[in-house]
């Protein structure tokens, strides 16, 4: 199986003075100061929109989940306790935000069967027409898994996020996810070399 | 797996910097704004400045007011005094709370008692008073407003400048320097449909009269005591705030917001709509985008679009398409040009309109060569 590493610059170390100005940042958010809430999307919102792009597959609902999560952050601010963790607070609410919405997606799916294809989005350019095939292929079939097994596979596969981020995103162990992710690699491989026989 | 490698590759870098600017733009929507200046609280601390024939001596204390404050006046008056030079003063045990606080508008509900105003003209800002079931609005004057809510008694007088006073179901009715007007229920009487200007013995100041609704009057309930501070249920608005979003829309919907829409900003508006759309209630979010695109105001277009999107998902492709074609027409190189004209080329297709679809799609491409829907566009153009 192939491991791929991406370079993740979106977050950077926390330095003592990064800290504190984390600090006064989530109390001028938590205190629901305009100029605050401006900053703190302006900091966080390229780890938000990568997070809710991969996860959703470029989907037309986008902004409604960029939206949803912020506001979760924005009215939680003021419960972080440690500015220095921030980063991951960030991943944890978006990834749950998102997360629900794959749940909500799928209770209407139940009753609708209307199928959602990823790739959606009007600011999205695949030019190469057999790679967005291939990908939209590649979201059906993670459709077809937990909301966890596809956060995990995304998370990993295409965030590049490392076991331990893993496990502080997904509140479990690293072994247990490695465990998860083979599981979840191998039902994802299953599903897409039944659908290209 | 070399799936996520080709997955990778095809979705590039995520939305692009309008779509970001639009996201900070939704987020603060929600933020509500901090006024312009200081709102200054007065206290009462011993002799003398006359207001409204009160007599106390100010000590300032500097409290910041904001949407969501309430606010209630002890055995003395309170006096605000709000940015742009208007002075608002809470008369002795009386109580209100702010409902909003911006640069466009100020809104004051009077659970009860007296609030005396000083507006300062020609700032824009419109300022509404709700009492009861009576709304009150006000741009530049100076004027009272006092309800007991126990009678169901109204009273509004202007010193200066003109206000509206409105309820639903009856035509607004303005009140100008030097009127009085006196709303009160009596027992077993019913007064003439059409306003009645009276004069009241002692009164220096004609009485007009609103007409009265048709139905009986209620009974008057045992008389209230003074509000005072003490939990309230929250707002729809805060509810929002707080990210309680199914509880805002059912708490919106239990204060009839959606039968008072005139009250509702276009931020407003959209806020909620974006909630009852989130949440499902298609219905609401109908209605709310529905008055901002009425208005034809700066958010007008985004509203059609949307509209035509709860359309689309509804599978009714006539009604989504007049929205979408409304969207682009009211801002063809705005935010939300592109996406409504490719629904607009969706709708045409679903209606199997060859030649509408055809047209659309030379349009589609001719201010968005590389969009997403280029691709169809291409095929429908070249289609026979």
């Amino acid at each position: 199986m192939e491991r791929v590493t991406v370079a993740r610059s979106h977050l950077q170390p926390v330095s003592q003075t990064g800290e504190a100005d984390l600090r006064a940042l989530l109390d001028g958010v938590g205190r629901g100061e305009r100029e605050a809430v401006g900053r703190f999307f302006d900091r966080f919102e390229r780890e938000v929109n990568s997070l809710v792009w991969a996860l959703l597959g470029a989907d037309a609902d986008h902004e409604d989940l960029v939206s949803e999560a912020f506001e979760a952050m924005v009215k939680k601010a003021s419960l972080v306790r440690n500015a220095a963790a921030t980063g991951a607070w960030v991943r944890q609410v978006t990834v749950n935000t998102v997360r629900m919405e794959l749940r909500r997606r799928r209770w209407r799916r139940l009753f609708s069967h209307d199928e959602e294809e990823a790739l959606d989005h009007p600011d999205l350019r695949v030019p190469d027409e057999a790679e967005r095939a291939r990908t939209r292929a590649l979201y059906r079939a993670l459709g077809q898994l937990s909301d966890h097994d596809r956060t995990l596979l995304v998370l990993r596969h295409l965030e590049g996020l490392e076991l331990t981020e893993l496990a502080e995103t997904l509140g479990s162990s690293p072994s247990t996810l490695k465990r998860h992710l083979v599981r979840a690699e191998t039902r994802v491989a299953a599903i897409l070399g039944r659908s290209e026989s | 797996m070399k799936e996520f490698d080709a997955a990778r590759k095809a979705l590039g870098d995520g939305p692009g910097p309008a779509k970001r600017a639009m996201q900070r733009a939704r987020l603060l929507r929600g933020v509500p704004p901090v006024p312009s200046r200081r709102v200054t609280r007065w206290a009462l601390a011993g002799s003398a400045v006359l207001v409204a024939g009160v007599v106390f001596v100010l000590v300032r204390t500097g409290d910041r007011v904001q949407p969501g404050t309430q606010l209630t006046a002890g055995r003395s008056a309170r006096v605000l005094r709000f940015a742009q030079g208007s002075v608002v003063t809470l008369g002795p045990g009386s109580s209100a709370h702010v409902n909003r606080l911006d640069a466009r508008e100020v809104e004051l509900v009077l659970a009860s008692g007296r609030v005396d105003a000083e507006v300062t003209k020609g700032t824009g800002r419109t300022w509404r008073y709700h009492a009861g079931p009576w709304a009150v609005r006000v741009v530049g004057t100076t004027l009272h407003v006092q309800w007991e809510p126990a009678r169901q008694a109204l009273e509004v007088g202007v010193t200066e400048g003109a206000v509206e006073v409105s309820r639903e179901g009856q035509p607004p009715v303005m009140v100008r320097a030097g009127e009085l007007l006196r709303r009160e229920p009596e027992a077993g009487a019913r007064a003439p449909a059409t306003p009645v200007v009276e004069v009241v013995p002692g009164a220096p100041v004609p009485v007009l009269v609103p007409p009265r609704s048709p139905e009986p009057e209620p009974e008057p309930g045992p008389r209230s005591q003074p509000v005072v501070e003490g939990p309230r249920a929250p707002s729809w608005r805060e509810l929002l705030g707080s990210g309680r979003r199914r509880e805002a829309i059912e708490r919106a919907e239990a204060d009839d917001v959606l039968g008072q829409l005139n009250l509702l900003g276009d931020d407003e508006a959209l806020l909620l709509a974006d909630a009852a759309r989130l949440e499902q209630r298609v219905g609401a979010a109908r209605k709310l985008l529905g008055l901002v695109l009425l208005r034809l105001g700066p958010d007008a277009a985004e509203a059609a679009f949307l509209l035509g999107r709860l359309d689309a998902d509804a599978h009714a492709p006539d009604t989504a398409r007049r929205y979408f074609t409304q969207a682009v027409a009211l801002a063809p190189a705005g935010p939300f040009a592109e996406q409504s004209r490719g629904r607009l080329l969706e709708a045409l297709l679903d209606l199997q309109d060859v030649a509408g679809a055809k047209q659309a799609a030379r349009d589609y491409l001719a201010n968005h060569a590389n969009g997403a829907w280029a691709n169809l566009a291409k095929k429908v153009e070249t289609s026979r």
